[in-house]
């Protein structure tokens, strides 16, 4: 991931996928009375930039409402962007429709987050996964679809694939249909994988078991994922990078163990001192945090966490800060990010 | 003591038989404890915290076992011939809310929506105790003040509430009567980390204050290990292992915490690689023979296929029910942080 203020000087050969100053405004239905008045709009996504490289996980972390969901449905174009571009492979697919947009499907696939709903009861785990196949017309004979569904599902962990081909999903656990779900993501061999909280359904058990076979699929296809969740600790340990969304922006980015272990936002810091630890013994710091989210229908003036940062001054009500590089792939939008950065210590050892 | 539960079994009766949900749990819980109980879902937990309750729905029956409160047999006021509990039973009313209340898992659910938040606390006061509605207005006032929500806000309808907003109204309602026991059903599941977290602490500080005790249920094993001092962990209906939060963590005598808190990650330490537990969780119609876990247990031998595993000491009031505990032990804890 390399923030968007450097993109356009840095090298960009292998990246594959860059967003730029992407925005989505949903506007409200008017209530009757107030017919005529301003429209009223939630700004869900207000402009976020990144980028991802071949074999990269980036981590999209937040609360609930923050945006995240929303950026993984724009970059699968499952939603239409207000405002910004999403180049992938060189190619804007912020605006592409028709039948390009049926071509590029293929692409960039996308798994849900409860394969209760997102796997059709009546579909067999075969009719699933060769579904998307069909659709986009991948494999000449019957044979070679029957081929890709196996080794998909082989990728996905569901062995013996021949003998799971014919279950439907009331026959199987809830880790199973989120495997089926990996493997008719993977069937069509995309180049990128949105994930949006895939494990989060998952019993506990289940859940570090498909989280290590999604970190295998990218180890041995350089599969591109974008992970969405709300839980800090899985971003960790499933990506490279982590973005952290508050209200519309990523309000910070940079590595995984930076973004842990030097934490430079002040919504981050908290973030991270809020996470419960498995570990009795541990001591909680106090959580630098005060208030309730805001509605992003009314968002804050000037920097929008300032209404719960409890290092807020003057310049933080009134000026939206940008995103302030500490090192040349960290970025917070923070004014006194510098200050932050300099005060922590070194993440080297922690524990 | 406040809580002794013995030999509990609960089945619900399904069309295609028995759901042994709760078989055989022997649990006791002193006066101003705090309990984490823990497991996957369907394990039986919420069935447990509903029998302790007394909310049982129709089709469950009661096949054994005693449930005393603060010395008194619960079972024995609720629980027809048939082992079912009666729907509507007066003497329960002077114990249940008054000295267990609960936590419901889901609070965006659990208020009624046409009815002010306010109300339905007050509701509750002036049905068990001889106070003006006045009266007990003055204690919601007092209860918001305790759970941080702002006073304004009990006029508000439920929908009119942020969803960490509910949750604390639902503290506040369960606290109302200023219960001994508090049963909490994933009372932050629903709950982003720093709502959470500001919850967490709020039932810290008020269980202090007030010596009531507390059942947390969840999946979660870092939420008890940050808010519980004893941990019960239950598998397929059954205790697996039992005892203060710290030897069960550190000192981990059952390969099955061992592969939940291994399965854990966390933001502190070294990543280390999550360990999974092969398998999924049993059906509770034809549990395994012998020891439960056995079909996923990666230390099973013969013994564990056929023998149903013995209580056995770890000292300190930590009990395994695993045929190799001792012999395990020291090498199953990889809930070891850096």
């Amino acid at each position: 991931m390399i923030p968007a203020e450097q993109q356009l000087s840095a090298d960009t050969e292998d990246r594959v996928l860059n967003v730029w100053d992407l925005v989505k405004h949903f506007a409200l239905k008017q209530a009757m009375l107030s017919f005529g008045g301003p429209t009223l709009t939630v700004k869900a996504v207000d402009g976020i930039s990144f980028a991802i490289r071949k074999g990269e996980i980036m981590g999209l972390v937040g609360e609930s409402g923050c945006g995240k969901t929303t950026a993984g449905r724009l970059i699968t174009r499952l939603e239409n962007p207000t405002g910004g571009r999403i180049d992938f492979l060189g190619v804007n697919i912020a605006t592409i429709r028709g039948r390009d947009l049926v071509a590029f499907r293929k692409y960039i696939q996308m798994i849900f987050q409860d394969p209760y709903e997102s796997l059709n009861p009546r579909f067999s785990v075969f009719r699933a996964v060769v579904e998307p196949l069909r659709i986009l017309g991948i494999g000449e004979t019957k044979e070679q679809q029957l081929e890709l569904v196996i080794r998909a599902l082989d990728d996905a962990g569901l062995r013996p694939a021949e003998e799971l081909i014919g279950r439907f999903p009331h026959e199987l656990s809830g880790g199973q249909r989120q495997r089926v779900a990996i493997a008719r993501a993977l069937v069509v061999s995309p180049k990128f994988i949105v994930a949006d909280e895939p494990v989060s359904m998952l019993d506990v058990s289940i859940r570090a078991g498909v989280m290590n076979q999604m970190l295998q699929l990218r180890d041995k296809y350089e599969i591109p994922f974008l992970f969405i969740t709300h839980d800090i600790s899985v971003a960790r340990y499933m990506s490279d990078t982590i973005g952290v969304m508050y209200l519309g922006k990523i309000a910070e980015m940079g590595p995984s163990e930076e973004i842990i272990g030097r934490p430079v936002h002040p919504y981050t810091r908290a973030l991270l001192a809020a996470v419960p630890v498995p570990d009795p013994e541990f001591e909680y710091p106090p959580v630098p945090i005060s208030g309730e989210l805001p509605s992003p229908i009314n968002l804050p003036q000037g920097c929008r966490f300032h209404t719960r940062c409890v290092y807020a001054t003057q310049v933080c009500r009134e000026v939206e800060p940008a995103m302030i590089m500490v090192t040349p792939n960290h970025g917070a939008l923070c004014h006194f990010a510098n200050d932050f950065y300099s005060t922590t210590s070194q993440p080297a050892e922690k524990g | 003591m406040l809580l002794d539960i013995q030999d509990l079994v609960v089945h619900y009766k399904i069309k295609t038989g028995w759901v042994h949900a709760v078989d055989g749990i022997s649990l006791q819980m002193e006066k101003g404890e705090t309990l984490g109980l823990v497991g996957e879902s369907a394990c039986g937990k919420t069935t447990l915290a509903y029998g302790i309750s007394q909310l049982l729905p129709n089709n469950a029956y009661i096949k054994g076992g005693r449930i005393l409160f603060d010395g008194q047999n619960l079972l024995a006021l609720t629980m027809r011939k048939d082992g079912r509990l009666r729907e509507y039973e007066p003497k329960l009313n002077k114990i249940r809310w008054k000295q267990i209340s609960m936590v419901f898992q889901g609070a965006m659910n659990a208020l009624n929506p046409v009815h002010r938040v306010g109300d339905q606390i007050i509701e509750a006061i002036v049905y068990h105790e001889k106070i003006t509605r006045q009266e007990a207005m003055k204690r919601v006032e007092h209860l918001y003040d305790l759970v941080g929500v702002p006073k304004d806000r009990i006029e508000n309808y439920p929908h009119e509430y942020s969803g960490g907003m509910k949750q604390r109204a639902m503290i506040a309602m369960a606290l109302a009567l200023n219960p001994k026991l508090v049963i909490a059903d994933e009372p932050t599941t629903a709950l982003d980390v720093i709502t959470q977290n500001k919850i967490l602490g709020r039932i810290k500080e008020l269980q202090d204050r007030f010596t009531m005790a507390m059942i947390i249920i969840t999946h979660d094993v870092s939420v008890v290990a940050k808010t519980a001092e004893r941990i019960a962990v239950m598998y397929a209906g059954q205790i697996s292992e039992l005892g203060s939060t710290r030897e069960v963590f550190k000192e981990t005598a059952h390969p099955y915490t061992s592969g939940l808190l291994g399965s854990f990650p966390s933001v502190k330490g070294k990543i280390r690689r999550l360990t999974t537990i092969k398998g999924n969780p049993p059906s509770l119609v034809e549990p395994p023979t012998g020891c439960r876990f056995h079909p996923r247990c990666p230390h099973v031998k013969d013994v564990c296929v056929t023998d149903v595993p013995p209580q056995i000491d770890m000292g300190k009031g930590h009990i395994s029910f695993c045929h190799f505990a001792k012999e395990l032990a020291g090498s199953l804890s990889p809930g070891v942080i850096g």
